[in-house]
């Protein structure tokens, strides 16, 4: 039933970006002047139309693991967007942890942007390396959230835990800590999205207009190319594995659509 | 147009140099126990600090702060164990003797607690410099099952319903409430300021002591063999090296963190200064006297891929030294001892 509503909305989005398709000029409503907000919606899916939820079990296609997740965290940061005169605004102190957990479809809010028309967008997944150097953070950044390694310096940009009949602990639990932050087993991720050729129009910020943007997450895509959780269960450092299941994972985040307000 | 501006921060920088002038006079040598600086110590031999303050100003009201955090066991989970516990000011903040120190319920790690001085020239913490920040370094004991074994969330509410500290956290920070990140800067600025650089060879760098003929034939020996690794004023390069103690590796050392072939069984150089305060020695504590550390390099050194080749003399481990030569090499040893140091932090 969901699968079929899921189904008739997407028809219905492509039925009118196709109408639209042509028309990438500005809005003609009136530029925004006070400030606005746009919220990130974080999707999950396993494989390409599954939807993922914590707490439930998934078998993955390549793999044939059983898969349970418990955990899912991971940072978004150093968000900027380009207005249409071309200029960028970044968000000052940009980090989020967004937590899907206990949630499948969690959001974050980016708040205080400048009211005006924006035609891009630009995100990290992960914490840039400059915060991984600069000693004690607060906020997302506070070692408090338990997504900074004490032994090795740096931020654990994504954890995924949970459990696994499959897995070669004791405990069948499985625990894919993603981190690296320079070099060349760097995880962190930049991501680009041009509203114009995305969502064939310009994203009004402002006044009446605080949109949301979905972003899908494919956690299928964690073992991609990796190899199953009966070889690799555990990874708790930076090296070429976590480059492998990051570049996978973190290659999966793609933009899905924005609302209008 | 930029001279202007020059001379305005001169101007600035001399106004704490006069208020200092005036507060000493009438004083002609210093022997009390010196009140706690108002700058960070910054001795003039020694190069730029590497904790610079920049986001963390230094006051004398954190560092006191610091000071009440790093010997209070409200910091480990069953409020036994302070960082003063392992690193005890009369050791020069080593852990007087003991090869593996004690955390909660007598556990112990597998490493040897080093002295904590000279803390703001750090380029990395730790044997393996895993830890590349001063501010992030207390967290490792604090959360170490074997060391603090402290739940950091629990930590930040037992400060905050503690009686006396919101009070002094927020007269340092200007928070409405504490947490991790002012509890860092606090203990950073305590640690970053315990500063060691009045031992006899400061003295004698200074010009204000000589040392004897054996001291400088120590100090000449110590240049030859010693320097490379352990370089002066600090007397450590912040490398990694493997001082040829094992020929395999029970501890990976540097390699755990970097994963690179080359460091396999290197560790940070140490510093020697406080080196007759600090027994045992290495990572792991394994070496009792200073005696047996001067024989090791004599003729303990043990061959391996990592080995560093400055320990190689005439295609063989070791730096073959003569009686007389390990004899005056501790002598010289001696001479960085800082009692005014040790006296200052245990009173
Ligand atoms: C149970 C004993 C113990 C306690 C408690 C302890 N430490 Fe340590 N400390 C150690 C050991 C052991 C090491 C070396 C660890 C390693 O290299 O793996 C160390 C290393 C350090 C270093 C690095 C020094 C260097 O030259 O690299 C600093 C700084 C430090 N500790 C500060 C603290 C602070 C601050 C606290 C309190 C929050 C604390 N320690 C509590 C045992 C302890
Ligand atoms: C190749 C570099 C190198 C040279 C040369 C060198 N050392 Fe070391 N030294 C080290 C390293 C690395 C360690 C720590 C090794 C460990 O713990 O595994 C160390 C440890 C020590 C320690 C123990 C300090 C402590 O706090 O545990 C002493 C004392 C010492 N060296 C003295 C000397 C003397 C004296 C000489 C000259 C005769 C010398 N070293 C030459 C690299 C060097």
């Amino acid at each position: 039933m969901k699968t079929m509503l899921n189904k008739i909305t997407l028809v219905a989005i492509a039925a009118v970006m196709l109408g639209t398709s042509a028309c990438r000029e500005k809005n003609n409503e009136p530029v925004p002047i006070s400030n606005g907000s746009l919220t990130m919606k974080f999707e999950h899916t396993w494989g390409s139309s599954q939807a993922w939820e914590p707490n439930k079990t998934f078998v993955h296609a390549r793999t044939n693991d059983t898969l349970t997740f418990t955990m899912l965290k991971y940072y978004i940061s150093n968000i900027r967007l380009q207005k249409s005169d071309e200029t960028w605004w970044s968000q000052p102190n940009s980090y989020y942890l967004v937590d899907a957990s206990t949630n499948a479809s969690p959001t974050i809010t980016i708040t205080d942007v400048p009211g005006t028309e924006y035609i891009a967008m630009q995100y990290t997944i992960g914490v840039d390396s400059a915060r991984n150097v600069s000693g004690a953070q607060t906020g997302a950044l506070s070692v408090i959230n338990g997504m900074f390694w004490d032994w090795n310096t740096g931020y654990i940009m994504a954890k995924a835990e949970g459990t696994s009949p499959n897995a070669n602990t004791v405990s069948k639990t499985f625990a894919i800590h993603l981190g690296g932050f320079a070099g060349p087993n760097k995880v962190v991720t930049t991501k680009n999205i041009d509203f114009r050729a995305e969502a064939n129009r310009y994203v009004a910020i402002g006044d009446v207009y605080n949109p949301t943007m979905t972003v899908k997450v494919d956690v299928a895509s964690l073992w991609k190319t990796a190899p199953g959780v009966g070889t690799i269960s555990t990874v708790h450092m930076e090296g070429p594995q976590a480059a492998t299941f990051g570049k996978d994972f973190f290659g999966s985040f793609t933009f899905s659509n924005i609302t209008l307000k | 147009m930029p001279g202007i501006s020059k001379h305005i921060v001169l101007l600035i920088c001399l106004i704490p140099g006069i208020l200092a002038c005036n507060k000493k006079s009438g004083t002609t040598e210093n022997t009390v126990i010196p009140p706690v600086a108002e700058y960070p110590l910054r001795p003039a031999h020694f190069p730029p600090a590497v904790y610079q303050h920049t986001s963390n100003p230094y006051s004398t009201k954190g560092y006191e702060l610091g000071k009440r955090l790093f010997f209070d066991p409200i910091l480990s989970a069953n409020n036994t164990i302070s960082c003063g516990s392992c690193h005890k000011p009369a050791s020069a903040f080593a852990d007087g003797g003991v090869a593996l120190s004690k955390g909660v319920d007598g556990k112990t790690g597998k490493r040897h607690s080093p002295a904590i001085f000279n803390m703001a020239w750090n380029k990395s913490f730790m044997w393996d410099g895993g830890v590349n920040h001063i501010e992030i370094m207390p967290f490792a004991p604090i959360i170490n099952p074997v060391e603090m074994a402290q739940d950091m969330r629990e930590l930040i509410h037992e400060l905050n319903t503690h009686p006396a500290y919101p009070e002094m956290f927020s007269s340092v920070f200007g928070k409405d409430s504490i947490d991790d990140q002012q509890l860092f800067y606090a203990l950073a600025q305590y640690m970053s300021n315990l500063v060691s650089a009045d031992a006899k060879y400061d003295k004698m760098k200074r010009g204000e002591t000589t040392f004897s003929a054996e001291e400088m034939e120590g100090y000449r020996l110590f240049q030859t063999h010693c320097n490379a690794c352990h370089t002066e004023p600090l007397f450590t390069d912040n490398s990694y090296r493997n001082n040829g103690l094992d020929k395999t590796f029970s501890d990976s050392g540097r390699y755990r963190i970097s994963q690179r072939a080359e460091d396999m069984g290197t560790f940070k150089v140490p510093t020697l200064r406080n080196v007759a305060l600090t027994p045992p020695y290495m990572h792991d504590g394994r070496i009792k006297t200073l005696t047996d550390v001067v024989e090791h390099y004599a003729t303990g050194v043990q061959p391996s891929a990592t080995l560093s080749p400055l320990l190689i003399k005439n295609g063989n481990p070791g730096l073959q030294l003569n009686d007389t030569e390990k004899q005056r090499i501790i002598q010289f040893l001696y001479t960085l001892t800082d009692s005014s140091f040790v006296a200052q932090h245990t009173h």
